[in-house]
C-alpha cells in the first residue's frame, strides 16, 4: 500500500468552483437575477484561478513529502455505506492526479478568460452569459472530482458530472433543436458506456464481497493480487475461460470508450461541437473526453494484470486513431475537422495505455490538452472573427487579416502534426515507441505502422485544414465581408499565446532519454519519472539508436503529410477537385463519416422504438394485458349474467316454481344420496 | 280431564306484544278515523299515522325489552311446561331482540313514506306488528308445530304488505308471485314437517334429534323438505328466483322492512332447527349447505352487476348475503353461528340503511329505483349521497365498517373449520360485489344531476332511522365488541356468542 | 396518547373535525387547516426522527393497547429504520400536496381536503401497524378517499380508472385477508393462542406471528393452504398489485393519467411503497422458505418490469403516462433490491422506495404545474419552453437528472446500491437491470427534450408564465431532501441498518430453525425483530 499523508485542502479545489456554479445556479434559477457582468466574470473566473492556486500549493506540498509517501489524503466524510461496501468521499492527490488537475485547472482558467471575450457577444437568451459561467464551473468542479476521487465511486461521480455538464452545454444554445438533439446523444452514448463502467464496479465488489469489498484505489492495488489469478467462464467461441481482472478492465473500458469518444462509441463526439466552441476546447478536446485514458492510467495496477485487457485497448486506441484520421481529411468544417482530430488523438494516448505506457499516456494527454485547446480556441478566433461562419469553403486568405490568430494556430498545427522539437512531437514518439515495443500485444508492430500512417494524416489534415484557412485567396462571402473581419480582443487572443507557449515547450517535460542524453541532460524525462511512482510502467530497454530511426520515420510520415497538403492546397489548388472527381465513391464515404449514424439509427433506435410502440405498449400492455385479462374478466361475469342466468330469470312465476322443484329434487337427492 | 296449562308469560311476552300492539293498531285507526267523522274536526293523516307509529312502537319496545330482559336473565322459560313449543332463551332473544329493533325502525321509516307515495293506511302498522310477532314466534319455536305457525304468521302479511300499494300494479304482481310461490314453500315444508313426525313421533326438537334415523330415506326426505322451505325464505339459489320481482314491486318501506327481518327470522329459525332437532344427526347436510352457499354467492353477485334498477341490485345483493351466510352453516361450528348471528345484526344495520336511503327519496307517489335517479346526488343531497355510499362501503365489506367485520369474523370461523375453498368463493363473489355497490358512487358523486324528481327534505323520523343505522355500522364495524363506555360498552359479538353458545 | 397514534391520528381527527364544524367555513378556511394539520404532522413526525435511536434494531415508539383481545386483535403501533422513512416521507409529501393542488382544485374542495387527510391517516395507518388486523384495516381503508380522489377531481376516463385502481387493489388483498386468517390459524395451533399481532407485545409472553413456524410443504395434518408457498403467494399478490408488479401494472397509467395532481403525487409518492413496505414487512419475516424460492421468479419480473417499464414510458406522447411508465421501472429497481435478500439490495431497495417518492412526486408536481397552465400534457403540444419558463425547466431538469439516477442526487445511492446487492445476489440478473439505467435516460430526457428545447414556435407556449413563488417553494422543499440523500446519505443508510439487519437474521433463523428440525421451545426462541429494549 503507498504511504499517504492526511490533508484537508484537497477538498477545496473542487468545491470552489462548484460554489461559484451554485452562486449563479441560485441566482439563475431561482430568483432569476442576474448578476452585473463584471461581478459574474470575477466570480467565474476567480473560482477556478483560485482553483489553480490551491493546486499549485498543493503540488509544492507534495513535493515537500518525505521519501515514500507519494500522495495526499483528504478524507471529507462517509458517503456510502451499506452492508459489505464503503465508499468515504475523499480525495487523493498522488503525481497522476496532481498532473491532471494542473492541467484541468490551468487550461481551464484560460478558457474561462478566453470565454469572457467569446461569450460576450451572446444574446441569443436573457442570462445566457451567467448561465454559461454557470454550467462551465460545475463542469471544472465535476471534473476535478473525477480527477482527485480517491475512489472508483467518486470518480464515477465526477465522470457523471463532466458528463451532465457536457450534455447541458452542447445544447447551451438549445432554441436550436440540432444543439438539443446533440446534447441528447451525447448524455445517451455516455450512458452506454457508463452501463460498463458500473458493471465494472459491480464486479469488483463482487470479486472482493468476501475479503471485504472496497472501491479504494489503495486498497485495491493491495488487495489485487487475491483476485488477479481469479477466471471466470465466458462462451466457448470468447475462449471458454477469462482472467477476472481482464473482465473487469473490459467492462471498465466500456466506460472510457464513452467517455473518450473511441470506436464504437465515439459518435457524439463530432456533434458535441454544436456546443460553444470555448467548450469544445475544454470539455471535449482538454479535459474530459481525456478522463478514460486517466482512468485506465489511475488502474494501471489493475490493467497491468489484465493483458487481454490491454491488448483490446490498444487495438481499439489504433484503429480508432486511424479511423477518425480518414474522416478528418474530408471534412470542410473547421470545427469538424479538430474533432474527429481529437477522437484520432485519443485513439493515440489508448494506443500508449494499452501497450503499457501510461507515462507516455498521460504525456500526451498533457500535450494535447495544450494543442488541441490550442487550436479550439484559434478556431473559435476565426469563427468570431468570421461572425460565427464555421465552413472552410467560405475562409481562405486570413493569414494576412488575423495575423496572430494565424501565428498562434500555426504553432499548433505543428505541434499536432509532430514536428519537431513542439510538444507534439516527443509524445507522439513516446506512443509510437511503446506499441514498437510492447510485445505482449499482439500484432504490436502493426499497431506502430498504424500509428505511423496516423501521423502521416494528421499532418495532412491539419495543414490542409490551415492552408484552407489562412493561405490562398479569400472565399469569405460577402455579407460576413461588410460585417467587417477583425482580429478578436485580447481576452480571446492571451490565453491564445499562454497555450501556444505551453505547445511548443511542454514535450520538454517528458524529454525521452535519448534525446536527454544528446544533448547531456541526465535523468530528462522528469513527467515520467514523476509519474513512475504511482504508474506501473514496463521497462523494456531499447538501444537510442532505434529510437531514433523510430523518431525519424515518424518525422518523415509527419513530413510526407505535411508535403502533401502544401501540394494539394497551394501549390495546384486543382488537384483535390480531380481526386475527388477520381475517387467519387470513396470520397462521398469517408466526407459522410462511413454512414455510421445511420447504421447506428437503423440498426439499434428504430427497431427499439418500433418494437416498444408496436409490440410492448399496444400489443402486450394495452391488448394483451389489459384487453384480454383485465377487462376480459370482467366481461365475463357480465357475459355469464346477461346470456347465462338471466334467461332463467324470466320473470314468470310457473317458471319459478318449477326451479324450485327442479331444486327440491337436487336437495333430496343429494341428502339420500349418502 | 285436562290440566289447565301454566302459562309462563313471560315467555311469550315479546311476541305477545306485538300481537296485541297490531290490535290496538287496527282499533286506534278505526276509533281515530271515526271520531273524525264524529266530532267532523279535521284530524291530519300524519296525526293519525304518528299515533299509530307511537303504539306500534310501544309494542315493540316492549317486545324488545321482554325479549334483552330474557336475554339477561339466561334462564330458558317455555311456552308448556310439558311441550315447551315455544322457548325464551338467550338465542331466541337475540333474533327477538334483532327483530324488534328492526320492526321498529322500519316502521319509524314508513310514517313519511306512506304518505308520500299516497298509500297512507293505517292498516300497514298492524300487518307489520303481525308479521313481526310470527318472526318471534318463529325464532323461539321449539316445536315443529310452533314453527310453521310462526312461518305462516310471519308471511301472510307480508304478502300483503308486498301489494299494498294496490294502484301500482308492479306492487300487486309481486305480491301475487310471492304468495303463489311462498305458498308452495310452505306447503313443502309442512309435507317436510310431517314426515320428520311420522318417521320420529315427535314434533319437539330435542325428541325428533334423539330418535332420528339418519338412514332412513323418508326422515331425510323430511329434513331435506324442511330446508327447502327455509332455503326459499332466505332465498338462497335455487330458490330464490322471487327475490328481485318481490323487492323491485313491493313499497321501498316494505321491501326494506321484510329484507332485513325476514333474513333475520328465518336464518336464525333454520340454526336452532339444524341444530336443535337434527344436529350432527346427518353428516351430508353441512355439504349441502356448502354446495348452497356456494351457488348463492356466485349467481346473486354475477346476477347484482347487471341491475339498473337498485332495488333489484339490493335484492340479489341480499341473495349474496344470503349465500355468505349459509357459509356458517356449512362450518356448524359455535364459531361460525355466533358470526352469523353478528352478520345478521350488521346486516340489519347496513341493509336497513341502504333501504332507508331510497325511501327518503321517495316522493310523488313513487319510488327512487332507478339507478339513474341518483346522479349527482352528491351535488343535490350531499347528506344522503354520503350515508348511501358508506352503507354501500359497508355491504362491500371494507374495513371501518360492520360489512367487514361480519365477514372477517364469518371467514375466520370458516377457515378456522378448514373451509378455505368456500371463504375463497365467497371472496371471488365479495369482489365482483364491489363493482356494483360501487356503481353508487359513481353515479352519485362523478355524474350530473339527472332529471329525476327526488324528495328535497328529509323527515325527522327518517334521519333518526338512518342516524341510527350509520352509527351502528360504523360503531359495530370498529367496536363489534368490547365498545368503550362512550359506545355503552356495546358487546354484540359476545351476546352472538352467547346466543350461539346455548344451541350446542 | 403516545407520539405514534397521535400522528396517526391527527389528519383524520382534524378533517372529522371540519366536517361537523366547519360546514359554514369558507373553502380556503378548509385548505389552511388542511394544509396546517398536515405540517403539524409532518413536524411530529420530526420528533420521531429526533427519538429514534439507530444504533439498536428492534421497534420504538412502541404502544400496545387491547381492541378485540378475545380476538387477538390489538392496537399495536411501533416503527423501526424502514418504517421510520416511510412515515416522514408521507408526512412530508403530504403538505406538499396540498399546497400543490392550491389553484388544480377549485371544485369541491371541502371534501378534498377531508380525504386527503383521512388518506394521510390511512397510510400511516398502514406503516406503523405491527398487527396484521389493524394493518389489513389501514391497507383497505385508505382505498376509499383515494378512490373518491381519482374518481371526482379527476380526467375524462376517470371513473373507469377509480374502479380499475380499487378493484385491481380489492383481487389482490382479499386473498391477503385469506391469508392472514389461515396464519392465524396456523399459529393458534401452534402456540395455543390467538393472535395477530406481529411481535410479541412490550412485557407479554405469548409469541407473535413471527414467531410461528409455518409448514414449508403440505402433509399429513398440513392441508395445502397452511404452507409457505400458497400464504407467501395469496401475501404477495396483494402486495405486488400496489407495487405494481408487471403484469399487474396495469391500473397504474390509467390511475396516474387520470388522477389529479395531488392523487397522483400520492399515488406514486406512497400508496406504491404499500405494496414494497409490505413485502418487507410481512412478506418476507413471515414466510422466509417461500420468500427465497419466490425470489428468482421475483427477481424475473423485477428486472422485466425495469425494462418492459422504460421502453414503453419512450414511446409515450403524454408527459404524465411517460411518468408512470417510469414508475413501473423504478419500482422494479426497488423489487430487484429487497429479493437479492442482502444487506446492499435491501437498504438501496428502501431508499430507493424514498428516493421514488420524491423525485417521482416532485415530477407529477411538476407536470401538473405546466397542465394548469396548458391543460395539455402531450408533448408535441410543447417545445421550447425553456425559454419562457427557465426556472421551470431548471428545476425539471434537476428532478429528472434525480429520477435518473445522476450521481449526488438521491436516486443514484438508491439504484447503485440495488443493484450491487442485486449483482451478489446474482449477476446474470443485475447486467440487464443495470441497462435500465440507461434506458431511464433515454426516455426522460428525450421527453426533456422534445418538451422544453427547439425553438418555442406553438404561439400557445410563448405566453407561459413561469413558476410563482408557491410553486418554487414546492419544488425547493423537494430539492432539499434530494440532494441531501444524494450527498449525505448515510444519516438514512444507518437508520436502517439494524433493522435490515435484523430483518435478515430473523429470516435466516427461521430458516435454519424450520429447515432443521429443532425441539419445540427453538420456536418460541429469541427472535431478532422485537420490540427495542
Amino acid at each position: 500500500m503507498v504511504e499517504a499523508a492526511p490533508t484537508d485542502l484537497l477538498r477545496w479545489i473542487p468545491l470552489l468552483p462548484l460554489l461559484g456554479a451554485l452562486v449563479h445556479g441560485v441566482l439563475l434559477g431561482l430568483l432569476r437575477r442576474g448578476l452585473p457582468r463584471g461581478l459574474v466574470i470575477a466570480l467565474s473566473v476567480g473560482a477556478p484561478a483560485l482553483a489553480f492556486g490551491v493546486t499549485v500549493a498543493a503540488f509544492l506540498r507534495l513535493g515537500a513529502l518525505p521519501p515514500g509517501t507519494v500522495a495526499l489524503i483528504d478524507e471529507v466524510y462517509t458517503w456510502i455505506g451499506a452492508g459489505r461496501l464503503v465508499a468515504d468521499m475523499a480525495f487523493v492527490f498522488d503525481p497522476l492526479s496532481a498532473v491532471m488537475c494542473l492541467i484541468v485547472t490551468g487550461v481551464g482558467t484560460l478558457i474561462h478568460v478566453y470565454s469572457i471575450g467569446y461569450m460576450d457577444d451572446d444574446h441569443r437568451d436573457d442570462g445566457g452569459f451567467q448561465r454559461f459561467f454557470c454550467y462551465l464551473n460545475l463542469f471544472l468542479a465535476a471534473m476535478l472530482l473525477l480527477v482527485l476521487g480517491d475512489n472508483l465511486l467518486v470518480m464515477f461521480l465526477g465522470w457523471e458530472g463532466v458528463g451532465l455538464c457536457s450534455y447541458l452545454l452542447i445544447g447551451f444554445w438549445y432554441g436550436d433543436r440540432w444543439n438539443a438533439y446533440c446534447g441528447l446523444k451525447a448524455f445517451v452514448v455516455n450512458r452506454i458506456g457508463d452501463f460498463g463502467f458500473l458493471i465494472g464496479i459491480f464486479l469488483i465488489v463482487w470479486a472482493l464481497a468476501d475479503a471485504g469489498a472496497t472501491l479504494d484505489f489503495r486498497e485495491l492495488r493491495a488487495a489485487l493480487p487475491a483476485i488477479a489469478e481469479r477466471t471466470v467462464a465466458v462462451p466457448e467461441w470468447l475462449g471458454g475461460s477469462w482472467r477476472l481482472t481482464t473482465l473487469i478492465g473490459l467492462c471498465l473500458f466500456v466506460g472510457a470508450m464513452g467517455k473518450s469518444a473511441q470506436i464504437p462509441l465515439y459518435v457524439w463526439l463530432p456533434d458535441a461541437m454544436a456546443g460553444p466552441t470555448p467548450v469544445s476546447a475544454l470539455i471535449h478536446a482538454a479535459t474530459m473526453v481525456t478522463a478514460g485514458v486517466y482512468m485506465v492510467c489511475r488502474l494501471s495496477f489493475l490493467y497491468a494484470e489484465a493483458p487481454g485487457a490491454s491488448a483490446v485497448i490498444a487495438w481499439t486506441g489504433g484503429l480508432t486513431a486511424l479511423f477518425a484520421a480518414t474522416i478528418a481529411i474530408a471534412q470542410t468544417d473547421i470545427k469538424k475537422v479538430l474533432a474527429y482530430s481529437t477522437v484520432s488523438q485519443l485513439g493515440y494516448m489508448f494506443l500508449a495505455a494499452g501497450c503499457g505506457a501510461y507515462s507516455a499516456a498521460i504525456f500526451h494527454v498533457g500535450t494535447h490538452a495544450f494543442f488541441k485547446a490550442l487550436l479550439f480556441l484559434g478556431a473559435g478566433a476565426v469563427i468570431l472573427a468570421l461572425h460565427h461562419e464555421q465552413d472552410t469553403d467560405k475562409m481562405g486568405g486570413l493569414r494576412t487579416r488575423l495575423r496572430r490568430t494565424h501565428a498562434v494556430f500555426l504553432v499548433g498545427v505543428l505541434a499536432i502534426a509532430g514536428v519537431p522539437p513542439l510538444s507534439g512531437f516527443f509524445s507522439k514518439d513516446e506512443v509510437l515507441l511503446s506499441a514498437w515495443l510492447a510485445h505482449e500485444v499482439p500484432g504490436h508492430t502493426w499497431l506502430w505502422a498504424i500509428g505511423v500512417a496516423t501521423a502521416a494524416l494528421t499532418a495532412f489534415y491539419m495543414f490542409r485544414l490551415h492552408f484552407r484557412t489562412f493561405a490562398g485567396e479569400s472565399r469569405v462571402p460577402a455579407e460576413i465581408e461588410h460585417h467587417g473581419v477583425h482580429e478578436p480582443g485580447p481576452t480571446v487572443l492571451w490565453p491564445l499565446y499562454v497555450l501556444a507557449f505551453l505547445a511548443a515547450v511542454a514535450g520538454f517535460l517528458g524529454l525521452p532519454q535519448a534525446w536527454g542524453d544528446l544533448l547531456g541532460i541526465p535523468e530528462s524525462n522528469a513527467l515520467s519519472r514523476f509519474l513512475g511512482r504511482v504508474l506501473e510502467s514496463a521497462h523494456h530497454h531499447v538501444d537510442h539508436a532505434t529510437e531514433f530511426a523510430l523518431a525519424g520515420v515518424a518525422t518523415l510520415a509527419a513530413a510526407l503529410g505535411i508535403g502533401l497538403a502544401w501540394l494539394f492546397y497551394v501549390a495546384r489548388p486543382e488537384l483535390p477537385a480531380r481526386v475527388r472527381a477520381g475517387a467519387g465513391a470513396l470520397h462521398r464515404l469517408i466526407a459522410n463519416k462511413y454512414y455510421v449514424d445511420e447504421l447506428y439509427d437503423a440498426l439499434f433506435v428504430r427497431p427499439l422504438i418500433a418494437l416498444s410502440d408496436r409490440v410492448l405498449f399496444r400489443g402486450v400492455d394495452a391488448g394483451l394485458i389489459d384487453g384480454a385479462f383485465v377487462n376480459g374478466s370482467a366481461r365475463t361475469v357480465r357475459v355469464l349474467a346477461e346470456d347465462a342466468l338471466k334467461h332463467l330469470q324470466a320473470g314468470l312465476t310457473q317458471g319459478y316454481l318449477v326451479t324450485m322443484v327442479a331444486g327440491t329434487f337436487l336437495v333430496l337427492a343429494w341428502l339420500l344420496s349418502s | 280431564m285436562i290440566p289447565a296449562p301454566q302459562i309462563d308469560l313471560a315467555a311469550i311476552a315479546p311476541i305477545a306484544a306485538a300481537g296485541i300492539g297490531a290490535i290496538l293498531v287496527l282499533l286506534a285507526e278505526v276509533l281515530l278515523t271515526r271520531r273524525q267523522r264524529l266530532l267532523g274536526r279535521a284530524m291530519t293523516p300524519s296525526y293519525v299515522g304518528a299515533t299509530l307509529v307511537l303504539i306500534s312502537s310501544l309494542a315493540l319496545v316492549i317486545s324488545a325489552y321482554t325479549a334483552i330482559a330474557g336475554f339477561q336473565s339466561g334462564v330458558a322459560v317455555g311456552f308448556l311446561p310439558e311441550t315447551p313449543g315455544v322457548r325464551l332463551d338467550r338465542f331466541s332473544a337475540y333474533a327477538i331482540a334483532l327483530v324488534a329493533v328492526g320492526s321498529l325502525l322500519s316502521c319509524w321509516l314508513a310514517l313519511q313514506y306512506l304518505s308520500e307515495v299516497e298509500i297512507n293506511h293505517g292498516e300497514f302498522y298492524a300487518l307489520l306488528l303481525l308479521a313481526s310477532s310470527g318472526m318471534m314466534l318463529l325464532v323461539s319455536a321449539t316445536d315443529l308445530i310452533a314453527l310453521f305457525l310462526g312461518l305462516e304468521l310471519m308471511s301472510i302479511p307480508i304478502y300483503v304488505l308486498a301489494g299494498f300499494d294496490r294502484r301500482n300494479l308492479r306492487s300487486n304482481e309481486s305480491a301475487v308471485k310471492y304468495f303463489l310461490v311462498g305458498s308452495f314453500a310452505s306447503a313443502l315444508l309442512l309435507y317436510g314437517a310431517a314426515l320428520v313426525y311420522g318417521v320420529t313421533g315427535s314434533l319437539d326438537f330435542a325428541e325428533v334429534r334423539a330418535a332420528f334415523p339418519p338412514a332412513n330415506p323418508l326422515a331425510l326426505i323430511g329434513l331435506g323438505l324442511l330446508v327447502v322451505g327455509f332455503a326459499f325464505k332466505i332465498s338462497s339459489v335455487p330458490f330464490h328466483q322471487w327475490t328481485p320481482d318481490v323487492y323491485e314491486g313491493a313499497p321501498a318501506a316494505v321491501t326494506a322492512y321484510m329484507s332485513i327481518t325476514v333474513k333475520v327470522a328465518a336464518f336464525a329459525a333454520l340454526l336452532r332447527l339444524l341444530v336443535e332437532a337434527f344436529g350432527d344427526a346427518v353428516p351430508r347436510l353441512q355439504d349441502l349447505f356448502w354446495a348452497l352457499a356456494f351457488v348463492t354467492i356466485l349467481v346473486g353477485n354475477v346476477m347484482a352487476v347487471i341491475q339498473d334498477n337498485v332495488k333489484r341490485l339490493l335484492a340479489y345483493s341480499s341473495v349474496a348475503h344470503a349465500g355468505y351466510l349459509l357459509i356458517g352453516f356449512a362450518a356448524g361450528t359455535v364459531e361460525s353461528v355466533t358470526a352469523v348471528l353478528f352478520y345478521l345484526l350488521g346486516y340489519v344495520f347496513m341493509n336497513l340503511g341502504a333501504f332507508a336511503v331510497l325511501v327518503a327519496l321517495a316522493t310523488g307517489g313513487k319510488d327512487c329505483e332507478e339507478i339513474g335517479d341518483l346522479a349527482g346526488l352528491a351535488r343535490t343531497r350531499p347528506g344522503l349521497a354520503a350515508l348511501l355510499t358508506l352503507f354501500a362501503v359497508s355491504l362491500a365489506g371494507i374495513p371501518g365498517t360492520v360489512g367487514f367485520t361480519a365477514k372477517f369474523f364469518l371467514f375466520q370461523a370458516a377457515i378456522d373449520a378448514g373451509l378455505v375453498g368456500l371463504t375463497i368463493v365467497a371472496i371471488v363473489g365479495s369482489l365482483i360485489s364491489v363493482y356494483y355497490y360501487l356503481r353508487l358512487p359513481v353515479v352519485m358523486y362523478m355524474r350530473e344531476p339527472g332529471g329525476a324528481t327526488l324528495r328535497a327534505s328529509t323527515a325527522t323520523l327518517e334521519l333518526v332511522v338512518l342516524a341510527v343505522c350509520a352509527l351502528a355500522v360504523v360503531a359495530l364495524g370498529i367496536f363489534p365488541s368490547d365498545a368503550p363506555w362512550w359506545l355503552l360498552d356495546v358487546r354484540a359479538l359476545d351476546w352472538a356468542r352467547e346466543g350461539a353458545a346455548l344451541l350446542f | 396518547m403516545d407520539l405514534l397514534t397521535l400522528i396517526t391520528f391527527l389528519p383524520l381527527a382534524v378533517g372529522l373535525l371540519l366536517l361537523v364544524a366547519g360546514a359554514r367555513l369558507p373553502d380556503q378556511a378548509w385548505r389552511w387547516v388542511g394544509l396546517a394539520a398536515t405540517v403539524a404532522t409532518f413536524l411530529l413526525s420530526l420528533g420521531l426522527w429526533q427519538g429514534f435511536d439507530p444504533a439498536q434494531g428492534g421497534y420504538q415508539f412502541v404502544r400496545h393497547v387491547p381492541w378485540l383481545p378475545a380476538w387477538g386483535i390489538h392496537w399495536f403501533v411501533g416503527i423501526d429504520g424502514m418504517s421510520l422513512l416511510l412515515v416522514l416521507l408521507t408526512t412530508f409529501l403530504m403538505p406538499l400536496v396540498l399546497l400543490g393542488s392550491w389553484n388544480d382544485v377549485q371544485r369541491a374542495v371541502k371534501p378534498f381536503v377531508f380525504f386527503n387527510l383521512a388518506l394521510e391517516t390511512g397510510m400511516l395507518g398502514a406503516f406503523v401497524s405491527l398487527n396484521l388486523f389493524q394493518f389489513y384495516v389501514f391497507w383497505e381503508v385508505m382505498l376509499i378517499p383515494m378512490y373518491f380522489i381519482i374518481g371526482i377531481w379527476g380526467g375524462p376516463r376517470r371513473v373507469y380508472a377509480a374502479v380499475k385502481f380499487f378493484l385491481f387493489t380489492m383481487a389482490g388483498s382479499l386473498p391477503m385477508l385469506v391469508a392472514i386468517l389461515a396464519l392465524y390459524v396456523v399459529h393458534a395451533g401452534q402456540f395455543g393462542a390467538y393472535t395477530f399481532d406481529l411481535i410479541a407485545p412490550p412485557g407479554g409472553s405469548s409469541p407473535g406471528l413471527l414467531a410461528t413456524l409455518v409448514p414449508v410443504a403440505a402433509g399429513e395434518g398440513v392441508p395445502w393452504w397452511q404452507t409457505q408457498p400458497w400464504l407467501f403467494a395469496a401475501f404477495a399478490l396483494a402486495f405486488a398489485v400496489k407495487v405494481p408488479v408487471v403484469p399487474l401494472h396495469t391500473w397504474l397509467p390509467d390511475a396516474h393519467v387520470e388522477a389529479p395532481t395531488a392523487g397522483s403525487v400520492v399515488l406514486a409518492g406512497v400508496l406504491l411503497k404499500m405494496g414494497t413496505y409490505g413485502f418487507v414487512r410481512f412478506a418476507l419475516p413471515l414466510f422466509p422458505v417461500a420468500a427465497e424460492r419466490f425470489a428468482p421468479l421475483i427477481f424475473t419480473l423485477a428486472v422485466i418490469g425495469i425494462l418492459y417499464g422504460a421502453l414503453i414510458a419512450m414511446v409515450q406522447s403524454d408527459i404524465k403516462k411517460l411518468v408512470a411508465y417510469s414508475s413501473v421501472a423504478h419500482l422494479g429497481f426497488v423489487m430487484l433490491g429487497m429479493f437479492a435478500l442482502n444487506e446492499e439490495g435491501l437498504q438501496g431497495s428502501i431508499l430507493q422506495m424514498v428516493n421514488h417518492g420524491l423525485s417521482t412526486g416532485a415530477l407529477f408536481l411538476l407536470v401538473g404545474m405546466i397542465y394548469e397552465r396548458r391543460h395539455t400534457r402531450l408533448i408535441g403540444e410543447f417545445g421550447g419552453i425553456a425559454k419562457p419558463m427557465p426556472a421551470f425547466a431548471a428545476l425539471f431538469v434537476i428532478v429528472t437528472m434525480s429520477s435518473i439516477g445522476l450521481p449526488a442526487l438521491n436516486g443514484f445511492v438508491g439504484e447503485f446500491l440495488i443493484l450491487v446487492g442485486a449483482f451478489l445476489a446474482s449477476p446474470w440478473f443485475a447486467v440487464p437491470a443495470a441497462f435500465g439505467v440507461v434506458l431511464s435516460a433515454v426516455y426522460l430526457l428525450w421527453m426533456v427534450k422534445r418538451v422544453f428545447f427547439g425553438p418555442c414556435d406553438n404561439p400557445e407556449n410563448m405566453g407561459l408564465l413561469d413558476l410563482d413563488l408557491r410553486e418554487k417553494a414546492i419544488l425547493v422543499a423537494l430539492l432539499v431532501p434530494i440532494v441531501w440523500i444524494g450527498v449525505h446519505p448515510n444519516p438514512f443508510l444507518t437508520r436502517l441498518e439494524a433493522s435490515v439487519g435484523d430483518l435478515l437474521h430473523h429470516m435466516e433463523q427461521r430458516r435454519a430453525v424450520q429447515l432443521a428440525p429443532a425441539p419445540g421451545d427453538a420456536r418460541v426462541a429469541a427472535l431478532p425483530l422485537e420490540v427495542a429494549p
